[in-house]
């Protein structure tokens, strides 16, 4: 017996013995960024307690990358049911069908990064700690198209009318599709919120909140072959509803993004609809 | 698919050439689910029930062994499949696993899937848990050598199988396992045990952990390495009608995600969840008594820090090296099941107690007890059960009981500002054997409580005409709903036992719940269809 205990106490020194390795280094700075703009569509819904602290999170990246981080929140999936005293349904029909296009999450807070799949869990929606790294990887990216918004409004007849530019750097086989969204920032909502008092804030400010989709939920086909310099365009037109608390003109805005043939997300845009 | 393929014509033709010699085993299980939207329940807006209406997963597992060779391989299918995540749809298929083992002496050796633990699996185990999708075997070799007649040792080293391909992470362990006994006729013995564990993360894996934290403010920055160490040392000690076990597992620095620990933003905001680099530990002790009309089990185990994942972005129960013993028993009974607890791997501390004893040849009593809370004192989970079980003769038997509970939500399913669920379950059993091959089993559980979905009442009735068949009818209904209307939640399970298949078609509505399987847990959303499984061996 005494052998084994020998055996064992040998085996266990060594195995304490503290193994030494040279530290990866890194410097607390925001990584490298150049003109590619990134889209993250935010799952969240009234019910969903830690979506307020996901979406700090993102706020905190958004202004970390000066901008260069276009945050829409959809209201879709188990969460998204209102309390009795809502003022307001976020949810919309294009909000549930962008669920069903980009996979229901396991759990929330959830967002999905520019489109792209992450190869360990299969899923395009990613939880709140793998955001900064996805984010980080995709704005490194050179950008091989540039979007812009031509965005006009006739007040009168609240009508907006947007054409998206995209000017390809290089040749693009295989389909572009061209996305328009509309969003809603400063509506004072209830929220399940783990940080408010009975774990909900009944004056929650709700922002870059998805209100419409102005062109088909996935995309709508422009180009199939894409010549480099060769300018793309197309036009969407929207009336926006009568203001009655939401609906207000100085906090809609208007996103734009491109995705390829695979659904990636190739350069997106944002502006608000008054200037 | 053409991998399989090949791999599956290599064994067959193998298998062929030489079956006067070895022997060829395997096993097919089949589950295949038709999704019928419910909107009252929650069953809906899935892929599933929203369109492809119908998903199986497939498992065929082929063993060969020959000459000291032991051979096999796993075939995996999933269409539609809601096993991974229980809100989408998951579609796949290749190979699950291969493996070739050889015993020489007293020298064993295996390359492929490996699937193995160090002690209780406190700092290692791979294992597969199908009705969750886990299977975290390891993709690796594993030598075991036999130094003495009581005395092993095991090194193996690989890389933790992620679906069909692998994590990035490699795993290296050590475990030397001894035995030992004492006294003229060895009255005392013990069966101690030690075992490392190194984990190093890929270059890739650090890219994103350094891509993470970079965003950091500094008074949350961390320290960062490729490698950590986990070491265990154990021990089962038996004298007469004792069995003590005691194992204690130390985790040196290690990055992994804390859900639970507020973060510094540059706003001046804070936000939850962030990386940290901190050593853990987990103490786990069992102590079983066992003479004649009486049984005590006794369970303990605190745990710190020790969550140990291949990939620190892998979260829920992906990705897990180790296992932690729940402290919770598993329940047959559908409503005391109702509520389980996962295990916490951050901070827990629980204890459980079950007495059994005899009142008399026909009349056996269980005491069962439960007590989880995080380190700090909070309440996670209790729970009280004392069962009578009153064997009148071996044709006829009552069940009787009654459980109490208190679970906590607000941590086990995510649901902030919810109070503690409270239950209180008396339930009955009855079994009736009326001739040698026609049974009855009949069983009724009623849960109150105000929390939740409200009170509920279960009914259940089986008729078996044994060994082929067996009809079971039950109903789950929410008496006093507090989320919705009366909802009933009705069953019907038929299945048919021939040789060495068992065939089972059931219709079913399951309002949502924790699912556990081996001590792991998840939220699962309502189900409604129909459900078809197979299990084959041959």
């Amino acid at each position: 017996m005494s052998f084994v205990f020998r055996i064992l106490f040998i085996f266990m020194i060594s195995g304490l013995i503290a193994c030494q390795e040279n530290q990866p280094e890194y410097t607390l700075s925001r990584g490298e960024v150049g003109d590619r703009v990134v889209l993250v569509e935010e799952f969240s819904g009234v019910r969903c307690p830690n979506c307020p602290e996901g979406t700090k999170d993102l706020e905190n990246l958004r202004a970390l990358y000066d901008g260069k981080l276009i945050i829409v929140t959809i209201h879709a999936g188990d969460f998204a049911f209102t309390y009795p005293d809502s003022k307001y349904d976020f949810t919309t029909p294009e909000g549930n069908s962008l669920l069903q296009l980009l996979g229901n999450p396991i759990g929330y807070p959830s967002a999905v990064i520019n489109r792209v799949r992450d190869s360990n869990t299969q899923s395009l929606q990613a939880f709140s700690p793998k955001w900064g790294s996805l984010i980080s990887s995709e704005l490194a990216k050179e950008p091989i198209l540039s979007v812009t918004l031509d965005v006009n409004f006739e007040a009168s007849e609240r009508k907006i009318t947007a054409g998206i530019i995209v000017v390809p750097n290089q040749d693009i086989s295989g389909d572009l599709r061209f996305n328009i969204l509309i969003k809603e920032n400063n509506m004072i909502d209830w929220q399940s919120d783990i940080e408010a008092p009975q774990s909900v804030d009944k004056a929650y400010n709700h922002r870059n909140v998805l209100r419409v989709v102005l062109s088909s939920v996935n995309g709508d086909m422009v180009s199939s072959d894409s010549q480099a310099f060769e300018k793309l365009e197309r036009f969407y037109s929207f009336t926006v509803p009568e203001e009655s608390n939401w609906w207000k003109v100085q906090d809609l805005w208007l996103v734009a993004f491109v995705t390829d043939q695979s659904g990636e997300i190739l350069q997106a845009t944002e502006q608000p609809l008054l200037p | 698919m053409m991998k399989p393929i090949c791999y599956l014509i290599i064994l067959l033709s193998t298998c062929l050439k030489a079956q006067d010699e070895g022997h060829f085993s395997g096993q097919l299980q089949i589950n295949a689910n038709a999704f019928i939207e419910d909107r009252a329940i929650g069953a809906s807006n899935t892929p599933q029930y929203d369109h492809q209406l119908f998903g199986s997963d497939v498992w065929l597992n082929l063993n060969y062994q020959l000459k000291g060779y032991d051979i096999g391989i796993r075939v995996d299918l999933f269409n539609n499949s809601n096993l991974l995540n229980p809100r989408d749809s998951y579609n796949d298929q290749g190979l699950g696993k291969w493996y070739v083992k050889k015993q020489i002496d007293h020298l064993l050796f295996q390359v492929g899937y490996i699937y193995d633990q160090i002690g209780s699996g406190l700092i290692f185990r791979s294992y597969e848990e199908r009705p969750l999708l886990i299977d975290n075997g390891l993709y690796g070799a594993l030598l075991r050598y036999d130094l003495s007649k009581n005395l092993t040792l095991k090194a193996f080293g690989g890389k933790q199988k992620n679906l069909f391909s692998t994590y990035d992470t490699f795993l290296k362990g050590i475990s030397l396992d001894g035995f030992a006994g004492i006294g003229k006729e060895k009255q005392i013995t013990l069966v101690p045990g030690a075992g490392l564990i190194n984990k190093t993360f890929s270059d890739s894996q650090m890219n994103e952990i350094i891509s993470t934290v970079r965003n950091y403010t500094p008074s949350d920055s961390i320290g960062l390495y490729y490698n950590s160490y986990a070491v265990t040392l154990y021990n089962t000690f038996s004298f007469g009608p004792i069995v003590w076990y005691a194992e204690g597992a130390f985790k040196g620095k290690d990055i992994y995600y804390d859900p639970e620990v507020r973060r510094q933003l540059f706003n001046g905001k804070t936000t939850l969840g962030k990386f940290r680099n901190e050593g853990g530990s987990v103490i786990y002790s069992s102590l079983g008594f066992g003479s004649k009309g009486l049984g005590i089990t006794l369970e303990y185990k605190r745990t710190r820090n020790f969550s140990f994942r291949a990939d620190p972005f892998a979260a829920l129960n992906r990705g897990l090296v180790n296992y932690i013993p729940p402290m919770s028993r598993i329940n047959s009974y559908r409503l005391k099941a109702r509520y389980t607890p996962a295990t916490r791997d951050l901070a827990e501390q629980a204890f459980q107690v079950e007495v059994r004893y005899a009142l008399s040849k026909k009349v056996k009593v269980v005491h069962y007890a439960s007590n989880i809370t995080d380190l700090a004192g909070t309440q996670f989970y209790r729970e009280f059960d004392t069962e009578l079980v009153v064997r009148e003769s071996s044709a006829q038997q009552w069940t009787v009981g009654v459980q109490s509970q208190q679970y906590n939500q607000a941590v086990y399913e995510g649901k902030a500002g919810e109070p503690l669920v409270k239950t209180f379950i008396p339930y009955v059993e009855w079994f009736r054997k009326f001739t040698a091959r026609r049974s009855i089993h009949l069983e009724t559980q009623f849960m109150s409580t105000k929390q939740d979905f409200g009170s509920w009442l279960f009914f259940l009735a089986e008729y078996s005409v044994a060994p082929k068949w067996s009809f079971t009818l039950s109903d789950m209904y929410n008496v006093e709903p507090t989320k919705s209307d009366d909802l009933h939640y009705p069953r019907v399970d038929i299945v048919y036992i021939k040789n060495a298949n068992r065939f089972s078609f059931s219709y079913i509505k399951q309002v949502e719940g924790v699912v556990c399987a081996g001590g792991i847990c998840r939220l699962e959303p309502a189900f409604s269809g129909f459900r078809f499984t197979l299990n084959s061996s041959f």
